[in-house]
């Protein structure tokens, strides 16, 4: 979508303000307030064009899914193609892993990081509890939860 | 209890033997039938005590073995849905396998002996795999029966090697000869003791070696997943108790590694569950996290962890095991395990909605379930091993939580989806299924002296 700065939002299907209308003046004939210039002030018109046409294209596709979706007719379930990719990828991530910095950096980080440094806590809090039940002290936690 | 373990050899003869209408109804009035014996097993006598000469049956193993003949009916239940359009011998091959397997478990659960009970352990892969590989849904299921089987086989040879090494040690590998712990004062036992646990480790799983189970998971049909997450797991934790016999003074000297494993494994488990967008995934994923606190309580080495690691086992295996339904009754009718692509499910089918509400809660551990009391009292034993252990537990016990409600609420709530038009309603049998999962998991709420 474009970022659209301006104040105005447009409340109307870009295509049609470049619709129909005079040719000759750059507005299209259409006035101030539909004219595609003023409502978005930082937008070129190839830009507008670019969108429309994608518009067009998602209008399309919109329309197609809610033929399939409101088929009488229809006996299955409806598929849709864009969302099995999309779970496709999501449940294949393991299966197209490639070592890189940035992974590299997650698995020591997430993997290998918090285990080494529980395995050393767990050690050295083990070693002092078995060396105080040997001087007789047994676990004494001098903190507010002692009981 | 050599006849029950004959009556599933019977039952998988009876099976393949069988008219084709008779098939079915074999299968599921034998395997409810087969339950009367398993009454003569009940003992709650934490002393191994003999029931044969080579089965025993103790307080240890009783849960285990009534939970693994429970499921059997389960799963045939749950099968035959998509069972209706094979041909018969692969029937026949369907249901020879899960009684073949159940059998395999009780076996297992009741073994008085070391190496009987390793090699009923191995011979419950090849049914699993065979039910993943030639059952499941996608193409995936080969990489997951490889999964499966080698993370399996490859943990379990040094159980071998450490089982033929005490035997030439002590003589014998009867339960009632295990030392009570290994005094050598070398570095060495703490290989031996690894090598006795690291099976169960894979299997239960532990955090690092857990890959194999999502894949298995997922992949396999209702039945597979059912019996993976409702027993098969159980079977690490009960191998690691009964070595505990023998293990357990080097467990509590030696076992930090696998704890921290264990515990950071419940907080990066919650944190998955959390992300995934498959329904099975998740409640696949959930069960890493909670065998990780059965882990914990099996290694602690004291009595409280061992009866918290019970009640866990106990629980999960019927909750895990009727989230897999229910993922399934929704899989049968859509064709889909994607959580957001099957929302608003309370407005479909609201009796079944119950179902889901009753099993995520007793996920999250809720009051006054079994799951809450197991996870105490594990909790409390991490605590007594160590306080540090306890901002791992408690921040697993809050993404948990997150997870399950999470689950549910993406399942049940929300706008219902329209694009599916085969939703016929939920059958008697499906009503069925999730009563005999909840009636025995409520039961226990006021019978818990069962597995205390």
């Amino acid at each position: 979508m474009l970022a659209v700065t301006s104040r105005y939002r447009c409340t109307h299907d870009p295509s049609r303000v470049l619709g129909s209308g005079s040719k000759m003046a750059a507005s299209g004939g259409k006035g101030p307030a539909m004219d595609p210039w003023r409502i978005f002030p930082d937008v070129t018109p190839d830009q507008m064009r670019a969108e429309a046409e994608r518009q067009a294209i998602k209008g399309k596709l919109r329309t197609a899914m809610q033929a399939k979706l409101r088929d009488p007719y229809a006996v299955g379930n409806f598929e849709d193609p864009a969302l099995t990719r999309w779970y496709y990828v999501r449940n294949h991530q393991f299966d197209n892993f490639k070592q890189t910095p940035k992974t590299s950096f997650l698995g020591i980080t997430f993997g290998v990081v918090p285990v080494v440094f529980l395995t050393w806590l767990f050690l050295k809090d083990r070693r002092k509890m078995k060396q105080d039940w040997l001087k007789g002290i047994g676990r004494n936690k001098a903190s507010i939860i002692n009981f | 209890m050599n006849h029950l373990v004959l009556g599933y050899v019977g039952l998988v003869i009876g099976v393949i033997v069988t008219k084709k209408s008779m098939v079915w109804r074999v299968g599921q009035v034998g395997s409810v039938l087969l339950m009367l014996p398993a009454t003569v097993l009940v003992n709650m006598n934490m002393t191994i005590s003999n029931v044969s000469y080579m089965m025993t049956s103790d307080f240890v193993s009783l849960g285990l073995t009534v939970l693994s003949i429970w499921l059997l009916p389960l799963m045939l239940l749950a099968s035959q849905q998509h069972m209706v359009s094979e041909s018969l011998i692969y029937q026949r091959v369907f249901v020879g396998c899960q009684v073949f397997l159940t059998g395999a478990l009780v076996l297992a659960f009741m073994a008085s002996d070391l190496l009987l009970f390793y090699i009923a352990f191995e011979s419950t892969l090849l049914p699993t795999l065979m039910l993943i590989t030639r059952w499941g849904a996608q193409k995936e299921r080969y990489q997951a029966g490889t999964y499966f089987m080698f993370f399996t086989l490859v943990g379990s040879l040094p159980l071998l090697i450490c089982l033929i090494g005490q035997y030439q040690m002590v003589g014998s590998l009867a339960l009632d000869l295990s030392y009570e712990g290994v005094f050598q004062l070398s570095y060495l036992v703490n290989f031996w003791w690894v090598g006795c646990i690291l099976a169960f480790l894979v299997k239960l799983p532990l955090y690092g070696v857990h890959l194999w189970l999502p894949k298995a998971h997922v992949e396999a049909p209702i039945a597979g997943s059912m019996v993976l997450a409702g027993v098969l797991l159980k079977l690490g934790g009960y191998g690691m108790m009964r070595v505990s016999l023998m293990w357990g003074a080097t467990a509590m000297l030696s076992s930090e590694v696998f704890l921290a494993l264990a515990l950071w494994g419940i907080v990066v488990m919650g944190g998955i569950c959390l992300r995934q967008t498959d329904l099975k995934s998740l409640i696949a994923y959930s069960s890493v996290g909670h065998m990780a606190l059965v882990v914990g309580g099996v290694l602690t080495g004291v009595a409280w962890g061992y009866n918290g690691a019970m009640v866990l086992m106990i629980a999960h295996g019927l909750v895990s095991s009727c989230l897999f339904c229910l993922a399934n009754l929704w899989y049968e009718r859509s064709s889909t395990r994607n959580l957001s692509g099957s929302r608003g499910l309370i407005m479909i089918f609201p009796l079944i909605s119950l179902g889901w509400f009753l099993m995520s809660l007793m996920n999250m551990a809720l009051p006054p379930a079994i799951n809450l009391f197991g996870e105490l009292v594990a909790m409390v034993a991490l605590y007594n091993w160590s306080p540090y252990s306890i901002v791992y537990m408690s921040l697993g016990a809050v993404l948990t939580a997150a997870y399950s409600l999470y689950l549910f609420g993406m399942s049940q709530w929300g706008n219902t989806m329209k694009n599916y038009k085969n939703l016929y309603t939920i059958t008697s049998r499906e009503y069925l299924l999730t009563t005999l999962h909840l009636v025995p998991a409520i039961y226990l709420i006021f019978y818990l002296g069962l597995m205390f």
